[in-house]
């Protein structure tokens, strides 16, 4: 009971931030997606409408599943990546510092210019990556084919954020106390053996937090499809961001958009849950 | 024998990594320096004459891009203060108190980033210019660390948790209030997890585009808006120009990181000191 | 000597202002123009690109009027989200906007100041002038909601020494020999170099794979709405883009094609021909960039059956309805829509809306494609948008185009299911 007074002043600043900023826009948006609405107009009460339109086009249901697609993709790519590399990190390896900026530089290019040099790279006329594997008979085909197109957008989306999933797995790894692996080793243990009864369990907290925003920004991918295929061929490649930004800006039609909105964060929350309510649970016992 | 060759698999699968990882961004370096009609020659040309041509195009034709550096620096700087600050207060609070009630909120901390910041922008652009804050660094400031406390305050959460609770205990006893013990005992120790939360608000930042767009004009335009400008539909982009923006653009982002690197990878002896 | 009295008088009055200033702050403050456009309406209005020999209309105009000129720049759909937002305030900071003919949709034109009552008032001089399809583009149901300012029209660019290397020379005079040189045009040169023989920015927009299209008579849809996008015209030109695309003469990666992408192959020779707007000529052959400057050439694109075809996208002023100092923002517009300052801005590199202006003998000897333009321009068409589901129509034709370029689709399924989709918007 003192306990939870005792907290408000260390929570207020972050959750008044987050309630004006984030929580009170976010309801207005729901409320926009009950209406029809545009650019200068006023709100139209619509109910659930704009809910059933978007659920009826077939183009909102591609553009979820190659969201589910590319997401799960990305972000278990990246954990494993980011895992080897961390843990690597936490050994002794030579050139620690070079390697580690090597590791971090990706995250320091903006998005847009990132993907910008990946298309011109991949260039089959003018392109170092492109025309060298054509030349060497290997030639992609990602501007045609849906497939390759949402894979590339995949690399892109792991080589941007890798950095960030390894920075954070990095500083859970370190936060690990060095005299448990001393027990372990005395105890006889492998390295192996060490990683599982050590390392990941311990770890666990920063996966779980590393998993959840992973899963949460990358399902909210944009510029990785827009700028690279504008979501085509023939509107194969699109992602959810697309379809909504479509919607809202292009469209001026944000009662759709919104309702887009909604859906994706119903979405995120699908594809994050297990690790959210694994998160909340461990808060709840106070030992996450 | 066989070891050998694992070893050598090992590192040049590491080199296939590194240059994956670092390739394109040494392409725009590299190809900043190059005169634009070199940029794209086949086969590569590896060795040349530096030119700082792109860099002096850059000053000529883009003044705006120096002139908003100064922007992008209060706004990013003003925005990992505010984060830093308010996600070490909450990171504290969700360290050391527990219960059902605390552990919703923390639940509603994360859900609430789940709708996509786009949408967001629409109701806040109205309010943003009903309140005169249109064009102002408080407003991306604001907006920008909102976006990362939720991650923020989890990052130091784990690092607060590694500290051990007899540290505080001490302090208490000493007659340190809550606010001198955090300042005094748990900042120290858990200034690794505010770096590596400090890094992502920092970058984000500085490299924001759509809140800036939105949000700014003149007075608080920030530099990514300039150089999705040298990325033109019309002209079509001067790939020189843009590489020498870019690598402006990057290199205070690098030596942020350079910095910060003593003290993230000094950090396995500090963690041994905490068990 | 009256050199020295007008300094005199002008000294007087800037201290009657500065007087007036200390007296009456609210009044004597010194004014500010808000404009949001892109970059290039700001370098072609102030001369603001090295070379250019047109000078700073707007900084004049800006001088006369003791006005300060705050210029807002973004890339062209930035520029149209930051308006729309700004649109729907009570009150705008934004004075005068350039909005892109696209983008004019009923919607947007019911938020702008409507115009014919300040033309009548205070008319720009030659109004008459601009051509009535450029007017059209901006105009719905009689009210003209914006006032062109730039045109960017698109033509044939193609680079004399790759047409040379084949043994062709001079410009495609018909639509069957344009598809004959593309296809000649497309090789592997001595140095291993790929060539295509034409590259079209089909992953940008609906503009450029239109002008190709419409040289075989291709249409969505006419000024009146009627849906014409299963036409004989549009079939024929999606089967041959088809043909090109499986032979290799449109390059392999045609769906999600940039225009930088095509810029950038146009200079490196690895494109032989583009559909593309005339301006692109400068990028073309700029000396930096380019390893073909002063060869690649542009000339309107031959249409089937004779003549020629050319698409146009309208730059044009704009103010919102919701601005703050109308008469100044159409101070401004009038004075920069004026004859002489046409010409001038044509000189700074604009797409000059007035046709006149391609008579002139500086803007004739600056550029060297003036007499091509003004034949595009001339045969060029807008595609309307009229109707607020008009950008959704782009889409659908950006879709079933590049479906049937590529081969997802047969020509005909594709012409057809355009027409039913954008029937079924315009009905909406």
């Amino acid at each position: 009971m003192t306990n939870r007074f005792a907290a408000l002043p260390f929570l207020a600043p972050v959750h008044l931030l987050l309630f004006g900023v984030i929580a009170l826009p976010s309801l207005y948006v729901f409320w926009l997606s009950l209406n029809e609405s545009s650019y200068g107009t006023d709100l139209v009460f619509v109910g659930f409408e704009n809910y059933r339109t978007i659920l009826t086009d077939p183009y909102f249901w591609r553009a979820a599943w190659n969201t589910f697609v590319v997401v799960n993709v990305i972000v278990y790519a990246e954990l494993l990546l980011g895992l080897a590399l961390a843990l690597a990190f936490a050994r002794k390896i030579p050139f620690k510092p070079l390697i580690f900026a090597m590791i971090l530089v990706p995250y320091a290019v903006s998005e847009v210019v990132g993907v910008l040099v990946w298309k011109i790279l991949l260039n089959p006329n003018f392109g170092l990556i492109g025309r060298t594997l054509a030349d060497l008979g290997l030639g992609l085909n990602w501007s045609s084919s849906p497939s390759q197109g949402l894979a590339v957008a995949a690399l892109i989306g792991v080589w941007h954020h890798l950095p960030f999933t390894f920075l954070l797995l990095y500083a859970g790894v370190l936060s690990i106390p060095q005299s448990l692996y001393e027990a372990a080793r005395i105890d006889g243990a492998g390295s192996w053996q060490m990683f599982w009864r050590v390392t990941l369990p311990l770890l666990i907290p920063a996966i779980l937090i590393t998993l959840i925003f992973r899963l949460v920004f990358a399902f909210r991918m944009f510029s990785e499809i827009w700028l690279l295929t504008k979501g085509g061929p023939a509107r194969l490649t699109e992602v959810l961001a697309v379809y909504l930004y479509q919607g809202a800006f292009r469209y001026a039609d944000f009662g759709a958009a919104s309702a887009t909105g909604w859906m994706m964060v119903i979405g995120s929350l699908a594809v994050a849950s297990i690790y959210l309510f694994e998160i909340h649970k461990r808060m709840v016992k106070g030992d996450a | 024998m066989l070891k050998l060759l694992s070893h050598a698999t090992k590192i040049s699968g590491m080199a296939l990594f590194m240059l994956w990882s670092v390739g394109p961004v040494l392409f725009i370096v590299v190809s900043s320096l190059k005169q634009p009609i070199d940029i794209f020659a086949y086969p590569p040309q590896f060795l040349f004459t530096p030119t700082f041509e792109n860099y002096v195009s850059l000053w000529n034709s883009w003044p705006a891009f120096f002139e908003t550096m100064g922007n992008s620096l209060i706004v990013s700087i003003g925005a990992t203060a505010l984060a830093s600050a308010v996600s070490f207060l909450a990171g504290y609070a969700y360290s050391r108190f527990s219960g059902t009630w605390l552990a919703a909120s923390a639940f509603y901390m994360i859900a609430i980033r789940l709708l996509p910041p786009i949408v967001v922008t629409l109701p806040l652009f109205p309010v943003v210019d009903f309140l005169g804050m249109s064009d102002t660094h408080a407003t991306l400031i604001v907006l920008y660390a909102a976006f990362w406390v939720s991650l923020f305050t989890m990052i130091m959460k784990t690092f607060i948790d590694e500290v051990p609770r007899e540290l505080d205990e001490a302090a208490f006893v000493d007659g340190a209030t809550r606010f001198q013990t955090l300042w005094r005992v748990i900042l120290p120790l858990a200034v690794q997890g505010t770096l590596a939360g400090a890094i992502f608000v920092f970058v984000f930042s500085w490299n924001e585009y759509l809140f800036a767009l939105i949000f700014t004009t003149n007075a608080a335009k920030t530099t990514p808006l300039v150089i999705s400008e040298v990325m033109d539909a019309i002209y079509g982009t001067d790939w020189g120009v843009l590489f020498a923006g870019v690598t402006v653009q990057i290199a205070p982002v690098v030596a942020l990181v350079a910095c910060a690197q003593r003290l993230l990878i000094a950090g396995l002896t500090a963690g041994s000191v905490k068990g | 000597m009256s050199k020295t009295i007008m300094t005199r008088r002008q000294a007087l009055a800037t201290t009657a202002a500065g007087i007036g200033l200390l007296a009456a702050p609210a009044i004597a403050q010194e004014r500010t123009l808000t404009i949001l456009s892109h970059k290039v309406h700001e370098n072609v209005a102030r001369g603001a690109v090295a070379g250019t020999t047109g000078g700073d209309i707007a900084g004049e105009w800006a001088a006369q009027n003791g006005v300060k000129l705050n210029w807002i720049t973004a890339d062209i759909d930035p520029i149209h989200d930051r308006l729309q937002r700004e649109l729907a305030l009570r009150q705008s900071s934004i004075d005068v906007a350039l909005i892109i003919n696209k983008y004019a949709t009923p919607r947007l034109s019911r938020l702008l100041e409507p115009l014919d009552p300040w033309q009548q008032r205070a008319g720009i001089a030659e109004f008459g002038g601009i051509p009535s399809k450029l007017l059209d583009a901006v105009r719905i149901d009689g009210n003209l909601f914006a006032v062109p300012y730039r045109h960017a029209t698109t033509g044939m660019h193609y680079n004399e020494a790759l047409l040379a290397e084949r043994g062709l020379s001079g410009a495609p005079t018909s639509i069957e020999q344009f598809i004959d040189y593309a296809r000649k045009l497309t090789f592997t040169r001595s140095d291993g170099t790929k060539v295509n023989g034409l590259s079209v920015p089909a992953g940008a927009g609906p503009f450029a794979v239109l002008s190709l299209l419409s040289a075989f008579g291709a249409e969505i849809y006419d000024a009146n709405l009627n849906v014409k996008a299963d036409g004989p015209g549009m079939v024929e030109g999606l089967k041959t883009m088809n043909q090109l695309f499986r032979e290799g003469v449109l390059p392999s990666n045609y769906a999600t094609l940039s225009i930088d992408e095509v810029i950038t192959s146009m200079q490196l020779g690895q494109s032989a021909m583009s559909c593309d707007p005339f301006a692109r000529f400068t990028s073309h052959n700029d000396p930096r960039r380019s390893k073909y400057p002063g060869q690649i050439k542009v000339a309107p694109i031959p249409a089937k059956g004779g003549g020629f075809v050319a698409m146009t996208e309208i730059w044009a002023f704009a103010v919102p309805k919701n601005a703050q100092q109308k008469e100044l923002s159409w101070s401004f517009v009038r004075e920069l829509s004026s004859p002489a300052n046409t010409i001038r801005a044509a000189l700074n590199g604009n797409g000059p809306v007035r046709p006149a202006a391609y008579s002139d003998s500086r803007l004739q000897q600056n550029l060297p494609y003036t007499k091509e333009e003004a034949i595009a321009i001339a045969n060029a068409a807008t595609l309307p948008s009229t109707f607020d589901a008009s950008a959704q129509a782009s889409t659908v034709f950006m879709e079933e185009s590049q479906a049937a370029v590529i081969g997802l689709k047969t020509p005909e399924r594709a012409a057809a299911d355009m027409r039913r989709r954008v029937e079924a918007l315009i009905k909406r």
